[in-house]
């Protein structure tokens, strides 16, 4: 059998095992790649920097646990810097997996690194079903949608919701979405209809589909996969989880482009043989 | 009568909404809104149906010993102790011992959405990194102008996101003494114009096709929705 059939055949096992290591390595021996922040993550982070102590923020999570290693960097990250702002977060989920990963960020950013107060300065509203329409209703009357946050406490007391009930006192909403519901509905049902400011981060995948609407200046910032939450943990805080996972990200990208590479290679080589013959 | 009155209620709320969009009436808006709180309370109670459907499937299943059925067994016990432990009384459950109930934090449901659910869920996506690996080696293949123009541009995208383009770029230029395009910059050219155009196309195209959809079921000639044909 010639190296060709060879690695024609290659044990899928193998390809496996590569990918594993190039993944796994960068994690213990980090390769201390620079990381540049593109257009989408520094206007992600100027229009909350743009914010004033005290303004109301509405944090919308629609995301579950498949998404974690992508999105929850973006998430703290987001709530780190709406924390410096000093801003008030409102925190709500279309995705029913979701309270829960919103919570542990409150609980580790908000709560551990800025001491922050549940009911005072930040809220989890919690999942509600529905969909588009909870966006809209959102627009009518938050209390009407959510008379109680994702522990069952009446919102109407709680001082973060003082003055808040409408996206009229919103001042931007923070979307971090793995699909539907997510990132486009909430530009068609709410960016259009109460011109209210929208920053996004997305899963790397659907990151694409987005770009027209920031262009478009729909969404006034973008933040696409791990890549884009690591450009903007290093713009709020020089560095962060997504940032430390870029070098294998970076690593695996050149695994599988190697694969593409070989593997066109051999049929290249494969087809030459099959015309002389 | 089976046929009329579906189709007339979704004529009328159909138009109700479209209605309501355009126009800021405050009775308008109103009736807008109230309409969009009924959606909300049928959407929880169709939650419901779909937890009924799903445990009634897999019952029929294990009655008739369907093909795998035995994986049903996991589904439906998973299934029936996530939502027994979300909906009975936080008392009992604290009186079991454990530190909280419901879904609070420390609860047994809490405490199996972190080391179950999750893990499991991260597994599942984590396994896509190997798939693709695999594929790329096995299936990608150039075999036409369609799919070498691919190939390069996903090459190019894929090493221009990630650190490492930076540096092989800033590399190279140092190499030859030349300020040449960096392969993020070439990424980031791709994004932003050959892939809006295109996602700009699609998008136009299939918001024109949801509205023609939208009103042919508004208007009564598109059935399907209400069992029609």
């Amino acid at each position: 059998m010639d190296w060709k059939t060879r690695l024609e055949r290659l044990d899928r096992r193998i390809i496996f095992l590569v990918i594993f290591f190039a993944v796994l390595m960068p994690l213990f021996f980090p390769l201390g790649l620079s990381i540049t922040p593109g257009p989408e993550a520094t206007a992600f982070h100027a229009a909350i920097e743009a914010l004033q102590p005290g303004d109301a923020v509405y944090l919308a999570a629609d995301y579950d646990p498949g998404s974690l290693p992508e999105l929850q960097p973006m998430l703290e990250a987001a709530i780190e810097q709406l924390c410096k702002k000093d801003v008030r977060i409102i925190a709500g989920s279309l995705w029913p997996a979701c309270p829960p990963l919103v919570n542990r960020a409150f609980t580790q950013i908000a709560e551990g690194r800025f001491q922050k107060v549940y009911g005072t300065d930040y809220v989890n509203l919690g999942f509600k079903e529905g969909r588009e329409v909870v966006m809209n209703q959102l627009g009518q009357s938050i209390r009407g949608v959510y008379p109680v946050d994702s522990a069952g406490a009446p919102i109407g007391d709680m001082p973060v919701m003082s003055g808040v009930d409408s996206y009229a006192d919103i001042k931007l909403i923070v979307n971090v979405s793995a699909g539907y519901p997510g990132t486009k509905e909430w530009v068609q049902q709410v960016r259009s209809r109460y011109s209210i400011p929208i920053v996004a981060g997305c899963t790397a995948v659907s990151a694409p589909e987005y770009f027209p609407y920031f262009q478009s200046g729909q969404l006034s910032g973008l933040l696409g996969g791990l890549a884009g939450a690591a450009e903007y943990e290093v713009l709020v805080s020089g560095s962060g989880p997504a940032a430390k996972k870029m070098d294998a990200q970076s690593l695996g990208h050149i695994v599988i482009i190697g694969f593409i590479l070989l593997g066109n290679l051999i049929y290249f080589l494969r087809s030459r043989e099959g015309s002389v013959a | 009568m089976r046929r009329e009155i579906p189709l007339f209620l979704t004529i009328f709320f159909g138009c109700m909404m479209v209605i309501g969009f355009f126009v800021p009436h405050p009775i308008v808006n109103e009736a807008r809104s109230r309409v969009e709180e009924w959606t909300i309370i049928l959407a929880a109670a169709a939650v419901v149906l779909g937890v009924a459907n799903v445990a009634r499937i897999h019952m029929h299943k294990i009655s008739r010993r369907d093909r795998d059925f035995q994986y049903s067994f996991p589904l439906l016990f998973a299934l029936f102790l996530m939502i027994l432990l979300g909906i009975v009384p936080k008392d009992w459950i604290t009186s079991m011992g454990f530190p909280a109930g419901g879904t609070d934090e420390g609860s047994p449901f809490d405490w199996l959405y972190n080391n179950a659910y999750v893990p499991m869920q991260g597994t599942m996506f984590a396994l896509l990194a190997f798939y693709i690996a695999s594929a790329a080696f096995r299936a990608f293949r150039i075999r036409t102008v369609e799919a070498a123009l691919l190939a390069i541009t996903a090459v190019l995208v894929m090493i221009g996101r990630v650190p490492v383009g930076g540096s092989i770029s800033n590399w190279f230029n140092g190499l030859i003494h030349l300020d040449l395009w960096t392969l993020p910059e070439i990424q980031q050219w791709i994004m932003d114009i050959p892939n809006l155009a295109a996602k700009r196309a699609i998008l136009i195209g299939a918001a024109l096709g949801a509205i023609a959809t939208s009103l042919k079921i508004i208007l009564g000639i598109e059935r399907s929705a209400i069992g029609g044909d």
